[in-house]
């Protein structure tokens, strides 16, 4: 069941189109237009919660297609509370999109008549898989497709054109008659923005204000919400806000830290912490950074990123490469470096990502390694995984410690 | 001018041997023993012993011992922790086996060293002429020959120093004196990549003064004089300077091709000769058949046997396949010989049928291998 809210243009293409539905129209004159055209209308106001429990929410689709992002918001709010299944809703302005992603609502930012096109689909389709198509009469001709925006859990894969299927390269120019085709979900916003809750962790304290404004200036660009972890007398250690205060660890043993860390395994996407003092992997002792999940970060510039140097050490790189397109914006340059052969297939999975510059190792791959991550790089990434084997975990580490880039270790 | 001669017709012979090996389906190395045989002091009597021969002989064993201990891949032991358990215990077993056939045949020791031992340079070109490389068998298959091939050749060369110098403590020590050294290098390498990596990059990378070349050969050199003044085997010396390589920098094919290139293309080829023509195949056929059937027949059992403990995990037939290929042999094991024959632990009538055995071997296994996979590959 689909649940129609606002009876425009949108709302009765989608309508007429889709079986199962009911439109929603705040206007009576409206309504009963609508009425007359054989589609059921309820006539109110969807803000009322006995409107959208005579539409039967419970359990049904909800398609926001009003022309204000406030009451597409409340509704959403509303309908959720309501035990809605799903809510998608057409953004009227791109600028808000990002509230309707905190509130958990598929947002879809195009014109009208690809909105119609498109929520169509995701109306009668359970896939998550859609189609656009570009007409002539829409926005989206002669567009670059980086100019499309789409929401954070989608992302574009192919461009069908006259038969042919076109990868879908930042800078191709959209025709009429092309065709979007797109994949939505949260695996897909996983990829995008694999970090939703960064939590920070510092043990220096005079490293304190590189670590806490790394982690912000990472956090505000990829959306995220950044956490601290402070010492309170009575209950040990706790988890807080950093928007509610800037923690302080003066005190706390590492293992105190080790310990609290296994309790919030898996609650954050991200730990930020700082460099280490001692060899992390010492005879004795191990330093904290080793009992350390990925991923993580080892925060040692405090400052946006412009240079970072991808080493791709895994036979797997797509969550090496998750990251970098998390990390992707118009003024970072990347350096990929394949240290193997075969993994050059997997550079296609960057062609949406601008300023990249992909690097086979020709000569000795640890050698160039080393060359390469002393270039002054702001970031350095490599995954934990390390399993092409040539290249050595000592020497990873070795990285972590010795160079002055941060250095963000991936699964 | 007869050494002229020799030195002209070893060097066609090593250019040629290739290209008829290939049309035989058998490894150049076999022909290049057979082709020393027939045109050395017991055939045709072209190649004569010289002083140039030995010493270029001798530095294409070491320079084989070199290669032995670049191609042994850590990476595969470490990835692979319980191919490497599996491949522990066959190696446990194996050698057990081999003491106590030799005790009930009455052979040396150094018969149980030999016969453990496996050729990695026999052992890769097979698997991966299969295809079986990255499949857990191929995998198994390495990491158990690598094993066994470091674990031999530190056994011969305990073995030799203490025949030598009458088992005692202290030149035993010395072994280990070449092992503290290879660890110091070891962090030595390690520490001049992080600090120097553009004049490292150099000895990876197309350098007209050829500096990872000159690089190699001197540590290679350094560690077998060093193996002089510690009074072990040079073999050790030159096997433990290709690991040491192979394990600082873990891959870099330009330079191993160059290194390649010097070896099998000139200095081993003059080595397998310069054997062959020292052999009497005839009296080895007439007056050492006995041994050479006793050898055949303790090589394989002495594989076969252990390689049921691979039946769990790869099943009967493939277990088989591991014992069969590992019970080829080559380049340490002739060396064993050279060792044995100047210890006097092994007569030249003996030594010259291990090494007829070795040849053999390298011919049997891989062809038995190769037809048990009825020319599948996995």
């Amino acid at each position: 069941m689909n649940i129609m809210v606002g009876g425009g243009k949108i709302g009765r293409e989608i309508a007429r189109r889709s079986s199962e539905s009911v439109i929603i129209e705040i206007d009576s004159a409206k309504a009963k237009e609508l009425e007359g055209e054989g589609l059921r209308v309820i006539n109110g106001d969807a803000r009322n919660r006995e409107i959208l429990l005579k539409a039967g929410v419970n359990n049904a689709r909800v398609i926001l297609v009003t022309d204000s992002d406030d009451v597409n918001l409340e509704v959403a709010e509303l309908a959720k509370r309501l035990g809605s299944k799903e809510i998608v809703s057409r953004i009227v302005d791109p600028s808000r999109a990002h509230h309707y992603r905190k509130a958990g609502i598929i947002g879809l930012v195009c014109d009208e008549s690809n909105a119609a096109n498109l929520l169509t689909i995701v109306a009668n389709a359970r896939r998550k898989y859609f189609e656009m198509k570009v007409s002539e009469d829409s926005g989206l001709a002669g567009k670059e497709l980086h100019e499309v925006s789409l929401e954070e859990d989608c992302a574009v894969i192919s461009i069908f054109r006259k038969g042919m299927l076109f990868r879908p390269i930042p800078g191709i120019m959209l025709q009429p008659g092309d065709v979007i085709g797109a994949v939505c979900g949260k695996e897909v916003q996983q990829m995008h923005n694999p970090f939703d809750r960064i939590l920070v962790i510092f043990r220096y304290p005079e490293f304190r204000d590189i670590v806490v404004e790394e982690a912000s200036k990472l956090a505000s660009q990829v959306g995220a919400e950044v956490f601290g972890i402070s010492k309170e007398k009575e209950n040990g250690l706790s988890v807080c806000s950093l928007e509610d205060q800037l923690p302080s660890l003066d005190g706390v043993g590492e293992s105190e830290i080790v310990e609290l860390l296994k309790h919030v395994r898996g609650k954050f996407d991200l730990i930020v912490t700082d460099a280490p003092r001692r060899k992390i992997f010492s005879l004795w002792t191990k330093d904290f950074t080793w009992y350390l999940n990925p991923p993580f970060l080892i925060a040692k510039r405090g400052r946006r990123y412009s240079k970072i140097l991808v080493v791709v050490n895994t036979s797997d790189p797509s969550e090496l490469f998750a990251h970098l397109k998390a990390l992707s914006h118009p003024t970072v340059g990347f350096k990929v470096l394949i240290l193997d052969e075969e993994l050059l297939p997997y550079q296609n999975q960057l062609v949406e990502v601008s300023n990249v510059d992909i690097e086979l190792v020709k000569g000795n791959p640890i050698i160039e390694v080393v060359k390469e991550v002393k270039r002054d790089y702001d970031l350095v990434m490599f995954s934990l995984k390390n399993d092409l084997g040539n290249i050595d975990q000592p020497l990873l580490w070795k990285i972590v410690e010795k160079t002055p880039s941060s250095v963000l270790v991936v699964e | 001018m007869k050494g002229v001669y020799t030195l002209v017709t070893i060097a066609l012979l090593a250019f040629a041997t290739p290209l008829f090996a290939d049309r035989l389906r058998v490894p150049a190395v076999v022909l290049e023993v057979f082709a020393g045989m027939i045109l050395g002091a017991y055939g045709l009597g072209i190649i004569e012993s010289s002083e140039w021969l030995e010493f270029l002989s001798t530095f294409g064993l070491i320079f084989l011992m070199f290669l032995s201990g670049l191609d042994l891949d850590i990476n595969i032991i470490r990835k692979k922790k319980k191919f490497a358990y599996l491949g522990l215990l066959f190696l446990a077993l194996s050698m057990s086996f081999s003491y106590l056939l030799t005790l009930a045949f009455g052979l040396d020791l150094l018969y149980a060293i030999l016969l453990t031992n496996v050729s990695v340079g026999i052992v890769v070109p097979t698997i991966r002429e299969m295809g079986i490389v990255k499949s857990n068998l191929g995998q198994q298959i390495l990491v158990a020959a690598f094993i066994t091939d470091f674990v031999t050749m530190f056994a011969l060369t305990i073995y030799a120093v203490s025949v030598r110098t009458g088992k005692t403590g202290y030149e035993l020590l010395l072994v280990f004196g070449i092992f503290l050294v290879f660890l110091l290098s070891y962090y030595i390498g390690r520490l001049a990549i992080w600090h120097f990596p553009e004049f490292m990059s150099r000895w990876f990378t197309e350098d007209p003064m050829e500096l990872g070349v000159r690089g190699s050969m001197a540590i290679m050199v350094s560690f077998v004089g060093l193996s002089y003044l510690l009074g072990v085997e040079a073999i050790l010396g030159a096997f433990l300077a290709g690991a040491l390589l192979s394990i600082i920098f873990r891959g870099g094919e330009r330079l191993e091709e160059k290194l390649y290139g010097i070896g099998y293309g000139f200095l081993i080829p003059i080595f397998f000769i310069s054997v062959g023509a020292s052999m009497d195949p005839l009296k080895i056929l007439s007056s050492n058949f006995d041994l050479l059937v006793i050898l055949v027949f303790m090589a394989f059992a002495v594989k076969i046997v252990p390689s049921l403990i691979f039946v769990p995990t790869f099943g009967l037939v493939n277990s088989l396949r591991i014992g069969i290929i590992q019970t080829s042999k080559l380049s340490l094991t002739i060396a064993g010989v050279s060792i044995g024959e100047n210890l006097g632990v092994l007569s030249y009538d003996e030594a010259s049928t291990v090494i007829f055995f070795t040849i053999l071997t390298c011919l049997i296994s891989p062809t038995i291998f190769r037809a048990l996979y009825g020319g599948k590959s996995e």
